[in-house]
C-alpha cells in the first residue's frame, strides 16, 4: 500500500487536493452540527418553524412523486410500447419542459390564472369579467414542481423500457394476459428500479428548488437557509439547517444509487434482438391525448403566457437587457468551459492512475449533484470569505473580499454543484474507448498526456460538445447559488427573472425567461443531434 | 532469441507462475490456453505493459524484465485490433514511425491494404481493420510481434485465408512471433511450437505434432484433439483398428455422430469404456466390434 502511494504523480496530487477542496465545505456542516447547542436562533427555529419545513417538505415530495408518475411514467410507457402519429415528436417534447425553470414555471402558472392572464383575457372577450383563480397554495405548487420535473422520470423510465421490458411484455402476452395485467402483474414490478431512480431524481432537484417555493411563499428548507442566513443572519444556525437537509438528500442519492444498481440486475432479456413497436390499437385513443396532456400543461400553456407577458412589455429591451444576456452567456460559458476542464482533468488521472482508489474518488466527487444549491452556497460563502480576509491581512491589502467580488467563489459552487454533468457524460465516452488504445499507445512510446491529447480527446468531441451544452444550459437557468454567491452588482437571467417577478413585475421578467427557455430549446435540439436522445 | 525465466505474477485468485521457455529468431510460437490460463497476462508481460513479480525475461541477452514497453520495440497486435478511429489507415500505420514513405508503401502492399490509405477504419471489414493493426506493428521494424487472439473476431470462411496470409506476412519479416489464441486450428497452422497453459502452468510446450503425438496428460490431450483413454493410455482416433481379428471385443452400446469422429461407449468383459472412433469405422449399436490399439 505505501509502497505503491510513493510511486504517486503529480497530476495524482492534483485530483487528490481538488478532492479536499470539493470536500472541504461539507466538513463546516459537521462542525455546526456538532457545535454549541445553545444557539437562540437555532432553538427558535427547532420550536417554531422546523416542524412546518419537514411537513412541507414532505409533503411537496408525497404530491410531486404522485403526479410524476402520471404525467412521465405512464407517457414513457405508452411510448415506449405503441406508435402513433407525432410519438416520435413527443418523445423529444416531454423533455421539453426541463427546459422552464420550476420558478419560471410557478410565475407562468400564477399568472395564467391571474386578472390579467391569459385565461381571464380570453374569458373577458367572451363577456366574463374579473375571472380568477387564486393559486398560491402548496398543491398547486406541487403541480407547477411536478410540470418542471417530470421529465426526469420520463428520461430514465423510456430509457429502461425501450432497453428491457418489451420482451417480457411479448412473453406475458403468449400467457394470454390482458393490458391491465400486464402493466400491474409484470411492468410496474420489473420497472420500480426505474420508477425509484427517476423520483428520487426529481426530488432532489425539489429540494434544490428555492425560487419556486419562495413565490408561493410555502417555507421550506431551502427557503428556510436563506431566511435564517440573510434576515437574522445566523450562519450556524442556517448551517446546522442545511446539514439535515443533506442528510435527507444524501438518503435519497443512496436509494438512486441502489436503484440504478438493480436495473442492471432486472434487465436480464437478450439485447440482441430489437422488438419493433405496437401499432396502437383504436380502443386505446386516448393514450394520445395522455401523451400530448404533460406536453401542453407543461411546455406549451406557460411558454405562450410568458410570450403574451413579454409582448407587453416591449420597452423592456434596451441596451441593459442585451447587457443581460451577455452577462449571463459569459458566466454560463466560462463556468461551464471551467467545469468541463476539472471534469477531464480527473478523468484524464481517473484513466491513467494505478491508484485504485483515486477512480474511486473521482466518482464521489460526482455526488455534489445531490446536494441542493443552498447547502453548497453557505458551504462556500464562509470559507471564501475567511481566504479573502486572510489574504487581505496576510499581504496587508485592502482588496475586501475579492474571492467573492470576482467571482471565484461563485465559479468553485457550480463546479460543486455541476461536476457530475460534465464528468458523467465525458466518462461514459471514455470508458468506450478500449484500454487497449492506451497500451497500443504506450507500445509506441506515447506517455498519458500526449496519448489523451493525441488519441483520446479527438474521439471525446461529441461528448466534450454535448457536456459543454448541458452544463450551460443547467448554469443558464441556476437560481439558488447564484443569488447567494454572485458578485455584488451583478445580475443573470435566471437571478433578474426571480427579483423581477418577486416585485409583482411580471411582464418584465418574461423577457430574461424567455430567452432562458429559448436557449434551453435550443439546446435540446443540438443535443438530440449530438447524442441522438 | 527471447528467453522467459522462472517468470511469476500474482492476483487475487489467479497465479501465474514459473513459466520459462525460449523462442528463436524467426519462430512462431502459439500460447494456447481455456479463458483465465494467463496466456494473454504473459503477453502483456512479454511486451511490457504489465510487470511479473518473479522471473526474468532476456532478449538477445539484454534485460528486458523491467524495461519500459516502447525501449523493447514490440509490434502488438491487440484482439480487438485497438485502431485509432479519428485517424485514418495511413494516419493508423504512420502515427509512431517516421519511416520513409518507401517503406511505407512496401508494408501496405505486403499486407495487401494498396488503396486502402485514406479510408477511415470504420469503412473496412474485419479482416482489412486486422491487417492495418499488423502493418502497424510491423512499420516498428519489431523485435518481436505479439499478437492477441487475432483471429476471433473473424467469421470462419475469413479466418481460414487471414491467417494463411498472416503466417506468411510473419515468416518473410523474419522476426519471431507469439500468438494467443484459445483455437487450436489457429495454434496448428500458424505455430512452429506451441506451448499449453492452463490456471497459470506452462503444462507442455512442443511442435504441434510432437504435442498430438505425445501429450503429457489428458488435459493436453484434450485440447489439442479428440480422445480417448484406454487401459492408462492415450488414444487418438487413429491409433484404433477395427479389425475382425481384432485383440479386444465387445458391444456397441451407444453410438454418437461427432462431425469428424463418432463417439462410442463399448461394453467390454470387465467395464463399459468411451472411444472416439475414424468416421471410416462405424458401428451400430449393439454391433459386436473387434479392434486392436496401434
Amino acid at each position: 500500500m505505501f509502497e505503491k502511494i510513493k510511486h504517486i504523480t503529480l497530476k495524482e496530487v492534483g485530483l487528490i487536493v481538488l478532492a479536499l477542496l470539493l470536500f472541504y465545505p461539507f466538513t463546516l456542516l459537521l462542525q455546526a452540527f456538532l457545535g454549541s447547542a445553545d444557539d437562540s436562533i437555532w432553538l427558535h427555529l427547532k420550536q417554531t418553524v422546523l416542524a412546518d419545513y419537514i411537513y412541507n417538505s414532505l409533503l411537496l415530495i408525497f404530491y410531486v412523486a404522485i403526479l410524476c408518475f402520471f404525467l412521465g411514467f405512464l407517457p414513457a410507457w405508452y411510448l415506449s410500447n405503441y406508435t402513433f402519429r407525432g410519438a416520435r415528436f413527443l418523445s423529444w417534447a416531454l423533455i421539453l419542459p426541463l427546459t422552464i425553470p420550476s420558478y419560471i414555471m410557478a410565475y407562468a402558472y400564477v399568472g395564467f390564472f391571474d386578472l390579467t392572464g391569459i385565461l381571464s383575457t380570453v374569458l373577458r372577450w367572451f363577456g366574463i369579467d374579473g375571472f380568477h383563480l387564486d393559486v398560491i397554495q402548496t398543491s398547486v405548487l406541487g403541480l407547477v414542481l411536478a410540470f418542471s420535473l417530470f421529465p426526469y422520470l420520463f428520461i430514465i423510465s423510456k430509457a429502461y423500457f425501450e432497453s428491457a421490458t418489451r420482451r417480457y411484455v411479448q412473453a406475458a402476452k403468449t400467457l394470454g394476459l390482458n393490458s391491465f395485467e400486464i402493466f400491474f402483474k409484470v411492468i410496474l414490478p420489473l420497472s420500480r428500479p426505474a420508477l425509484v431512480a427517476g423520483l428520487s431524481l426529481v426530488i432532489m432537484e425539489l429540494l434544490n428548488d428555492y425560487g419556486a417555493v419562495k413565490y408561493f411563499g410555502v417555507p421550506t428548507f431551502t427557503t428556510g437557509i436563506f431566511k435564517v442566513w440573510f434576515a437574522y443572519g445566523d450562519h450556524l444556525a442556517a448551517l446546522k439547517l442545511a446539514f439535515y437537509l443533506l442528510i435527507i438528500a444524501l438518503v435519497i442519492l443512496f436509494i438512486e444509487r441502489r436503484s440504478r444498481q438493480q436495473m442492471k440486475f432486472t434487465d436480464t432479456a437478450s439485447q440482441s434482438q430489437v422488438l419493433q413497436k405496437e401499432k396502437l390499437p383504436a380502443s386505446k385513443k386516448w393514450i394520445i391525448i395522455w401523451c400530448w396532456f404533460p406536453f401542453v400543461l407543461a411546455f406549451v400553456l406557460p411558454l405562450i403566457q410568458l410570450i403574451f407577458w413579454a409582448l407587453n412589455a416591449l420597452d423592456y429591451i434596451d441596451y441593459s437587457f442585451f447587457v443581460l444576456i451577455w452577462d449571463s452567456f459569459l458566466t454560463a460559458s466560462v463556468a461551464a468551459l471551467f467545469v468541463l476542464l476539472i471534469a477531464l482533468f480527473v478523468n484524464y488521472v481517473a484513466r491513467f492512475s494505478r491508484q485504485v482508489f483515486l477512480k474511486k474518488l473521482s466518482n464521489y466527487l460526482t455526488l455534489g449533484y445531490a446536494i441542493p444549491g443552498a447547502i453548497i452556497a453557505v458551504c462556500v460563502l464562509l470559507p471564501f470569505t475567511k481566504w479573502s480576509i486572510n489574504f487581505n491581512n496576510f499581504f496587508d491589502l485592502k482588496w475586501g473580499l475579492f474571492l467573492n467580488q470576482l467571482g471565484f467563489t461563485l465559479v468553485f459552487a457550480y463546479l460543486m454543484r455541476f461536476f457530475a454533468v460534465g464528468y458523467n457524460g465525458i466518462e461514459a465516452s471514455m470508458q468506450s474507448i478500449s484500454a487497449t488504445i492506451d497500451d497500443s499507445a504506450k507500445l509506441f512510446g506515447f506517455k498519458a498526456l500526449k496519448t489523451m491529447i493525441k488519441i483520446i480527446l479527438p474521439n471525446l468531441k461529441p461528448a466534450i460538445v454535448a457536456s459543454f451544452l448541458m452544463l450551460f444550459i443547467d448554469l443558464l437557468k441556476e437560481l439558488p447559488l447564484t443569488l447567494i454567491l454572485r458578485p455584488f452588482n451583478f445580475d443573470t437571467l435566471a437571478t433578474k427573472t426571480f427579483e423581477l417577478a418577486g416585485d409583482e413585475m411580471l411582464e418584465e421578467s418574461a423577457w430574461s425567461a424567455l430567452i432562458i427557455v429559448g436557449l434551453g430549446c435550443t439546446v435540446s435540439f443540438f443535443l438530440k443531434k449530438v447524442i441522438k436522445l | 532469441m527471447l528467453q522467459l525465466k522462472n517468470i511469476g505474477k500474482t492476483y487475487p485468485g489467479f497465479n501465474l507462475s514459473d513459466i520459462t521457455f525460449n523462442l528463436e529468431k524467426g519462430e512462431i510460437l502459439g500460447l494456447v490456453g481455456e479463458s483465465g490460463s494467463g496466456k494473454s497476462t504473459l503477453l502483456r508481460i512479454i511486451a511490457g505493459l504489465e510487470y511479473s513479480h518473479s522471473g526474468s525475461i532476456l532478449f538477445h541477452q539484454e534485460d528486458w524484465t523491467i524495461l519500459e514497453p516502447q525501449l523493447r520495440k514490440i509490434g502488438f497486435v491487440f484482439q480487438d485490433y485497438a485502431l485509432f478511429p479519428h485517424l485514418s489507415v495511413i494516419e493508423n500505420i504512420t502515427i509512431a514511425a517516421s519511416a520513409d514513405s518507401k517503406k511505407v508503401e512496401e508494408i501496405i502492399q505486403i499486407v495487401d491494404l494498396v488503396g486502402f490509405q485514406d479510408k477511415m477504419i470504420h469503412q473496412l471489414s474485419g479482416g482489412q481493420q486486422q491487417r492495418v493493426a499488423i502493418a502497424r506493428a510491423l512499420m516498428m521494424n519489431p523485435n518481436l510481434m505479439l499478437l492477441d487472439e487475432p483471429f476471433s473476431n473473424l467469421d470462419t470462411m475469413l479466418k481460414a485465408s487471414v491467417r494463411k496470409q498472416i503466417k506468411q506476412i510473419l515468416k518473410n519479416n523474419g522476426c519471431s512471433s507469439i500468438i494467443v489464441t484459445h483455437d487450436l486450428e489457429d495454434a496448428y497452422e500458424m505455430a512452429d511450437k506451441i506451448a499449453i497453459l492452463k490456471h497459470g502452468k506452462l503444462i507442455q510446450l512442443d511442435t504441434p505434432q510432437k504435442l498430438y503425438s505425445d501429450p503429457v496428460n489428458e488435459y493436453v490431450a484434450g485440447m489439442t484433439g479428440v480422445y480417448s483413454v484406454f487401459k492408462g493410455q492415450i488414444i487418438r482416433p487413429e491409433d484404433i483398428e477395427v479389425t475382425q481379428n481384432g485383440k479386444y471385443k465387445g458391444v456397441v452400446k451407444s453410438r454418437a455422430f461427432k462431425g469428424s469422429h463418432y463417439q462410442i461407449h463399448v461394453e467390454l468383459q470387465e467395464d463399459v469404456i468411451k472411444l472416439n472412433l475414424g468416421t471410416w469405422q462405424v458401428k451400430n449399436e449393439g454391433d459386436y466390434i473387434n479392434f486392436n490399439i496401434k
